[in-house]
């Protein structure tokens, strides 16, 4: 047995005024009475136990010193030796991905673990000392080394659990590190499932930390919670704008089904709480199944897929629902598609208009001749010039068609007449689906280039009638073909020349802001605007979580960083996040952020290993039982002791009340 | 302050004990005042409370503002000595002001290390911030992290899970800031925890860097792009800020800096390179300690016309080749067979490698290695054109090139060529031993089995001795020679005389219409007349060619280029010993003349192909002469000579494709293709055959990286313009040491593939990106990234805006002084402290009055008594 507290033995010597207490004799009381008849009397019927009489005196001291002994002892804390299969320290690991969440007959799993580690803790011995963790996708102290168990307890039970996906192995290689000093120590994982070789992975990481000074050892306990359970799951949910459709958009959504027996589902998608598609699912065990959807919508807005309706075959579900919700439910954002301003300045020509408003989100200005001042060529993403080209062109994206005059990127010569298509380059993504073979042009205009030049068509003569002439400032396509002779605009070659010039030149990718896996680290590119203006302070953005939670993030970690982008933190709730320069107003779902840009990002949780409920043979296994040792019930010394005080303090009063002791 | 009870069921015994204690003194026998005695048993009751309390774990939850400080210091390369001393200094200041009580020291880099407490001042003197185990000082103690990283965020994440409950963590961060991973402002910390942070510096030198060379990863040629250059600066400066595009200066400005980032902006295009990289510079500045980090380099990848690299033993001879094939918009660089790059990226500015009658002695290892990974993993193409230096004669041999090559060099000549006498003097001194004979013996080998059965060989050795190796004899013993030759055996001195004198009588009455020596020594041999006896041998009738392997120091190259000069053959020095065999192969060979053929013939078409579409063979003019090879079991000839030799001839190796022309391209052999109208477009249709298919017209690669983590990230489109979600494809990622990784691509997106790559190393890593759709196609693009220095051996000034940012979010000090250490934390936590030990004390404490009170009759105090006597 060891003390925590050997000083307190120092109280024994209390025994020192007490025993002087009782060697002082006490002085007999004189009483005056008028005869001691009676007292004879008294005294012949019980004569007196001499013997006792001269114990009773002694039997209380004794009784006296006992009790001080024992209160001495129980100050001093007296402890058993911890086994040397038990260890003074621990670090409790909760697993808090989002797999912990599904329900189970005794609650979810991570209320499991949480009453696993509220007795674990609970049977500690004096002496001992445990930590708690929790991992995710990353690690996080939860309550730092303590023997005081209500902290231990408050800490287990304020942790929650996330929507993350994530492995141990930060916080294995955490608790290591802080039961290193220790001579190292006990590590013990609350978790539902961990592939085999992970754990294999960890127990190395756990027995060979990569420290030089690594002094002690540490074994590492998993305490799998759960049983194994069938679910279904999204696993995907991205949105795409489509790159050559304005309108359009694709969305690639990934099932799978985890269970033993096949099911059925329905997954309805919204797009702004606005019903959008529904489809049937189907599938069999441990199936995966992608389906890709093109769908056309101008506005931009969130995506909703959310399954309903879940039957496993074989078995009667009530609740139609699986074994965890989370990865029910999966979010996308579509960015919207601005309109596209083009300014047409032409002397009339029906075709080139209605071929420009035929292009979906064509926002079109028409002029009967050149703008006279420099400011109206500006803020239009793309100008079209038809026969009207001034002598030096403005800055920006352009398409010319049949130009008359001369500029400072072309000198233009007598026409052809009867040119003939001799080459086409239908590598351009400018020819794409177009042919000028059968097209009928009586007269194409012959232009001399000043600059460099691509000839996209060429004629016998070494004529260009379509051409990429691109400088510093001004990127244009050249058409040099009449449209009022021939039959080129009454052919689809024209429309698709058009759209492909449009697309070309707004270069759109089609990527909008891809989704982002909870828990899992990103780089978002942040709006123009926000960088626009010098005089704001832009130090820090806000991130609204679902819940309405506000953190804030900083955009520009000390110099060496981009301003143009911003490096999130793990966000380990699934949902639509909304980031903004200025702080959301309190208990207002919907900001309004003073004509301030939000910028939604979709955090999903789409993640096959989370959404695997399932045990292997393997991981069958790999529940430890953890040593009980510590959970015995069994009293500590000092209680006992404290006990044996109180009783003995109770039965010397008596004995002194009833004068059987002095 | 809050009591708290850990047994609370134990109170629950006070009722009763309490009862107990009542109703056993109202029984009482005690012979004492009642008011005495009823304070005895107010006392007793209050021990029992004591006891009850100290059992049911009456703790008081206090709020304490005392800190736990963890020190926390970077020890990565970055900090470099003077940060290391700056730390000492500061944690030995701290310690003397804190105590060694509740502090921990935490070392890290990359990774943090083993949290350590501080222990007392020893009596002998040593530091007082020496842990007790450890006799090293913080700072000096650098094994257990990895130096080459500073990640702060896992650094201040252990640190505060280091600090026990009940204290506030105070985090003393003594670094540069210069983090390499993670990002210490995302940590999550703890409510109220501190970080205080130390800037550890260099000094106060100035310092100006180029943080970013910013560029995009894809564009077409001749199309105009923004470059930008990021410049941070620790003041105002004024300096050059130089652009290069390869080796060329393409812009040059002064440039006014300010404290902080800059940003520069300039236009660019590519106009001929596939892979251009870009430099960029910033000079004469008036302020700037360290010049390592004032330069960058990006890389973009250029799509237009095709390219290819065009190399000739003599470039002005291929001129007209070049000259065709830019008619017919290929683009081709004319170089010496010493301008061919040695490293993949350096092919991959190309579609496809002419050799046009080079040796395969005239190219180094890394050159024949690298075309060959080139042409197998990365699609590259290979055409190896005629010549005397070409195929066999020029040794190509058993070489790299040599399997991949859809024409075989080792073609034994026919019958009527005339038979060959040869003798292998081979050097097997002392300083032979090793690699030197190893590659003597395998040359020896080579030179054998390129003979024709009716050729003689012999092999002699010397040293300070002659000795006879294998007897002159017939080549068809090609077993016996090749287990004679694997006896060679290094011996002693160098004297060589006597061996050519032995070979030259062995050839004298050799009945051989060719006689020829190839002698191999790689030192300065004993006194002779070399000179004599070669001319001598050269009367008879007898060629000599001389191979010096080694440094030039070691061998007498003046008399050994003498040798071959009179005896009419041909001098080669070999410093890598591993060019040897191909030397030995090209020598007997050349010294065979049985592969060249030099009547004029008519070029045969075997197989119709789209690359001879729109030529007319039957008008084609003659070529007059060509080299002599064998088809590759399973290449397609597609065009041949009137003898039936393969003239023309290819196959797909690995991604890429290779072809042999025989004859060549210039004015030995095609002097009269030069003019024929049909040269230009039959060469560039089979450049356009054999060159490398970029078919990745619908993928759009995007690269990242972030210190040793890269991303690609790929989008795949067809032809309309329509997302391919159902591509399955991979990277092949290659370093800068020319190892290779193949990655798979997984779907992220409708028509985007991801991979992520670790690029660990500094240099050019090249990407070749291939998916296969659905319906079999499959679609390749290649592309490069280029990783500087890791970041931690970048030079960079303290980060002081992230060192204060952490502080002020944290409530902490910037710069403390140590002083400062002594104040409470502005935050509390709420610490438990048992009660147990004082209850108790208190409990035996209150034992004395309760025995006085017993002991003493104290009725001047309490009044009258209940009058039992004794």
């Amino acid at each position: 047995m060891i003390f925590g507290t050997p000083a307190a033995l120092f109280l024994t010597l209390i025994a020192l005024p007490i025993t002087l207490l009782y060697l002082l004799r006490v002085r007999v009381r004189k009483v005056s009475i008028s005869t001691d008849m009676f007292w004879s009397q008294v005294f012949e019927q019980r004569p007196p136990r001499n013997l006792w009489q001269k114990f009773r005196h002694l039997t209380s001291w004794l009784m006296q010193m006992m009790l001080l002994l024992a209160i001495s002892i129980a100050a001093a804390d007296p402890r058993w030796e911890i086994p040397a299969d038990e260890a003074a320290f621990q670090v409790l690991i909760l697993d808090t991905t989002a797999s912990m969440q599904a329900e189970e007959k005794q609650g979810t799993r991570f209320r499991q673990a949480q009453e696993q580690a509220k007795r674990l803790v609970s049977q500690l011995r004096p002496g001992q000392q445990a930590a708690v963790l929790s991992t995710n996708s990353e690690a996080q102290i939860e309550c730092g080394f303590t023997a005081h168990i209500p902290a231990l307890l408050q800490a287990i039970e304020a942790t929650a659990p996330t929507d993350c996906s994530g492995t141990c192995h930060q916080a294995v290689d955490l608790a290591t590190s802080l039961l290193q000093p220790s001579s190292g120590g006990r590590i013990v994982l609350f978790t539902d499932s961990r592939p085999a070789d992970e754990v294999d992975r960890l127990r190395a990481l756990c027995e060979s930390h990569p420290s030089d000074e690594a002094a002690g050892r540490c074994d590492l306990q998993i305490v799998r919670l759960g049983q194994s359970q069938s679910n279904l799951g999204i696993t995907m949910f991205e949105a795409s704008r489509a790159p050559t459709d304005p309108l359009g958009y694709e969305l690639l959504i990934e099932f799978a089904n985890r269970g033993d027996k096949p099911v059925t589902a329905r997954v309805e998608i919204t797009l702004n709480d606005v019903l959008v598609d529904v489809i049937r699912l189907q599938m069999e065990a441990d199936e995966n199944d992608s389906r890709l959807l093109r769908k056309l919508s101008a506005e931009g807005g969130v995506l909703e897929a959310r399954i309903r309706d879940i039957q496993f075959s074989g078995t009667v579900n009530l609740t139609m629902t699986d074994g965890l919700q989370t990865d029910n439910t999966a979010f996308a954002v579509l960015p919207e598609r601005p309109p596209l301003r083009v300014l047409l300045v032409s002397p009339g020509n029906l075709f080139l208009r209605q071929a420009l408003q035929a292009v979906p989100g064509v926002d079109l200005t028409e002029l009967n001749e050149l703008p006279a001042v420099e400011a109206d060529w500006q803020g239009h993403d793309l100008i079209v010039l038809h026969r009207l080209v001034p002598s030096v062109l403005p800055e920006g994206r352009m398409l010319i068609i049949d130009p008359q005059s001369d500029c400072n990127l072309w000198n233009v010569n007598p026409p052809e007449r009867q040119p003939l298509i001799v080459q086409q380059n239908t590598s351009s993504p400018l020819m794409t689906n177009i042919d000028f073979g059968n097209v009928l042009i009586p007269q194409a205009g012959a232009l001399t280039f000043t600059g460099t030049v691509e000839n996209l068509v060429i004629t016998d003569t070494d004529n260009a009638i379509l051409s990429l002439c691109q400088s510093r400032e001004t990127s244009c396509v050249i058409l040099s073909v009449s449209l009022s002779d021939g039959d080129l605009p009454m052919r689809t070659v024209f429309p698709l020349l058009v759209s492909n010039v449009v697309q070309w030149f707004t270069g759109n990718t089609g990527i909008s802001t891809a989704g982002i896996r909870t828990g899992a680290r990103a780089t978002v590119a942040l709006p123009a605007d926000w960088n626009s203006d010098p005089t704001k302070s832009m130090t820090e953005v806000f991130l609204r979580s679902p819940r309405g939670d506000t953190r804030t993030v900083v955009r520009r970690e000390g110099i060496g960083r981009s301003s143009s982008t911003i490096e999130l933190p793990s966000l380990k709730e699934q949902g639509v996040w909304n980031m903004s320069m200025a702080r959301p107003q309190a208990g207002r779902k919907k900001q309004s952020n003073n004509g301030d840009s939000v910028v939604k990002i979709a955090v999903n949780l789409a993640s096959q290993q989370e959404s695997d409920l399932r045990f292997s043979s393997q991981t069958d296994s790999l529940n430890d039982s953890i040593s009980l040792a510590g959970m015995r019930s069994q009293l500590p010394p000092w209680l006992i002791a404290v006990i044996l005080a109180g009783v003995l303090l109770a039965l010397e009063w008596w004995l002194y009340q009833r004068r059987l002791i002095m | 302050m809050l009591f708290e009870f850990s047994h609370p069921i134990y109170l629950t015994a006070i009722i009763p004990a309490a009862m107990l204690l009542w109703i056993w003194h109202r029984h009482s026998l005690a012979d004492l005042p009642d008011r005495q005695r009823l304070f005895s048993l107010l006392l007793r009751s209050l021990i029992m409370l004591l006891l009850a309390a100290a059992a049911a774990g009456m703790t008081l939850l206090q709020r304490s503002s005392v800190p736990w400080t963890v020190f926390l210091q970077d020890v990565s390369r970055s900090t470099g000595q003077t940060g290391l001393e700056q730390a000492d200094d500061f944690l030995r200041r701290a310690v003397s002001v804190t105590g060694n009580a509740r502090t921990t020291w935490i070392p890290f880099a990359a990774s943090p290390g083993i949290p350590r407490l501080t222990t007392h001042r020893k009596t002998n003197g040593t530091d007082p911030s020496v842990d007790s185990d450890n006799t090293s000082a913080p700072g000096a103690d650098k094994a257990p992290v990895d130096p080459n990283g500073t990640n702060i965020e896992l650094a201040l994440n252990l640190a505060q899970s280091s600090v026990p409950s009940g204290f506030v963590p105070r985090i003393v961060l003594l670094t540069d800031g210069n983090q390499t991973s993670g990002s210490a402002l995302q940590t999550t910390l703890k409510a109220g925890a501190e970080v205080w942070t130390v800037p550890l510096n260099r000094g106060e030198d100035p310092e100006v860097q180029i943080d970013q060379l910013v560029l995009p990863p894809e564009v077409r040629q001749g199309e105009p792009f923004p470059v930008e250059v990021v410049v941070s600066s620790s003041h105002a400066d004024t300096g050059r800020l130089e652009l290069f595009q390869g080796e060329f200066r393409v812009r040059s400005t002064t440039v006014q800096i300010q404290p902080g980032q800059n940003t520069f902006r300039f236009e660019q295009s590519v106009d001929r390179d596939r892979m251009a990289a870009f430099r960029v510079r910033i000079s004469g500045l008036q302020k700037d300690t360290l010049l390592d980090n004032n330069t960058d380099i990006g890389l973009v990848s250029a799509s237009g016309q095709p390219r290819i690299l065009l190399a000739d033993s003599d470039p002005d001879l291929i001129q007209e080749l070049a000259f065709a094939l830019e008619g017919e918009g290929v683009l081709a660089d004319v170089r010496p067979p010493e301008g061919i790059p040695t490293t993949i990226e350096g092919l991959q500015n190309y579609e496809l490698l002419i050799s046009s009658n080079i040796p395969a002695t005239a190219l180094s290892r890394d050159q024949l290695q690298a075309i060959r990974s080139w042409v197998e993993d990365f699609g590259g193409g290979f055409l190896m054109l005629g010549g005397e230096q070409s195929f066999g004669p020029g040794g190509w041999y058993q070489t790299p090139l040599d399997d991949i090559l859809p024409l075989q060099s080792d073609f034994r000549k026919e019958q009527e060529k005339p038979s060959l006498g040869m003798v292998l003097v081979i050097d097997r001194s002392g300083s032979m031993e090793g690699e030197k004979l190893e590659m003597a013996r395998a040359a020896a080998r080579a030179a054998v089995r390129l003979l024709s059965p009716r050729d003689q060989v012999a092999v002699i050795a010397f040293d300070d001795k002659t000795w006879v190796i294998s007897e002159f004899q017939a080549a068809a013993n090609q077993g016996r020679l090749v287990d004679q030759i694997g006896s060679l055996k290094p011996g002693g001195g160098t004297s060589m005389y006597p061996a050519m004198e032995m070979a030259s009588e062995i050839l004298e009455n050799a009945a051989v219409r060719l006689k020829h020596v190839i002698v191999l020594t790689d030192g300065i041999s004993n006194t002779g007349d070399f000179e004599g006896l070669a001319g001598q041998m050269s009367a008879a009738g007898t060629t000599v060619s001389v191979v010096a392997v080694g440094d030039e120091d070691a061998t007498d190259i003046r008399l050994l280029t003498s040798i071959s000069r009179i005896g009419r053959g041909r001098f080669y020095h070999a410093e890598d010993p591993a060019l040897v065999p191909r030397i030995f192969a090209r020598e007997t060979m050349t010294a065979s003349k049985s592969a060249i053929d030099e009547d004029p013939f008519a070029p045969q078409v075997m197989r119709a192909t789209r690359a001879l579409a729109g030529i007319d063979f039957e008008l084609s003019p003659f070529l007059l002469g060509y080299v002599r090879t064998r088809p590759q079991p399973g290449s397609e000839v597609i065009l041949a000579t009137e003898k039936g030799d393969p003239l023309l001839a290819w196959w797909r190796v690995g991604l890429g494709m290779t072809g042999g022309f025989t004859s060549d391209a210039s004015s030995r052999w095609a002097a009269e293709w030069l003019t024929w109208p049909g040269y230009g477009r039959f060469w560039t249709q089979v450049v356009r055959q054999l060159m490398r298919r970029e078919s990745g017209s619908g993928m759009n690669i995007k690269l990242t990286r972030s210190g040793k983590n890269g991303r690609i990230q790929v989008q795949l489109t067809d032809g309309n313009g329509a997302f391919v979600s159902d591509a399955k494809g991979d990277v092949l990622l290659s370093g800068p040491d020319q190892q290779q990784t193949r990655l798979d691509l997984t779907r992220t997106a409708a028509g985007v593939y991801t991979a992520d790559l670790t690029v660990d190393q500094p240099g050019v890593w090249n990407l070749d990106v291939s998916l296969t759709t659905a319906g079999g196609e499959m679609i390749r693009k290649s592309r490069s990234i280029y990783t500087g220095f890791p970041e931690e051996l970048r030079l960079q000034p303290v980060n002081q805006p992230l060192l204060e940012q952490l502080a002020e979010r944290t409530g902490g000090i910037y710069r403390p002084d140590p002083q400062q250490l002594t104040k409470s934390a502005a935050a509390s936590v709420t610490r438990p402290r048992p009660l147990r030990t004082l209850l108790l004390a208190l409990a035996a404490l209150l034992l004395i009055p309760d025995v006085l009170l017993r002991r003493l009759e104290l009725g001047i105090f309490f009044g009258g008594s209940n009058g039992v006597a004794q």
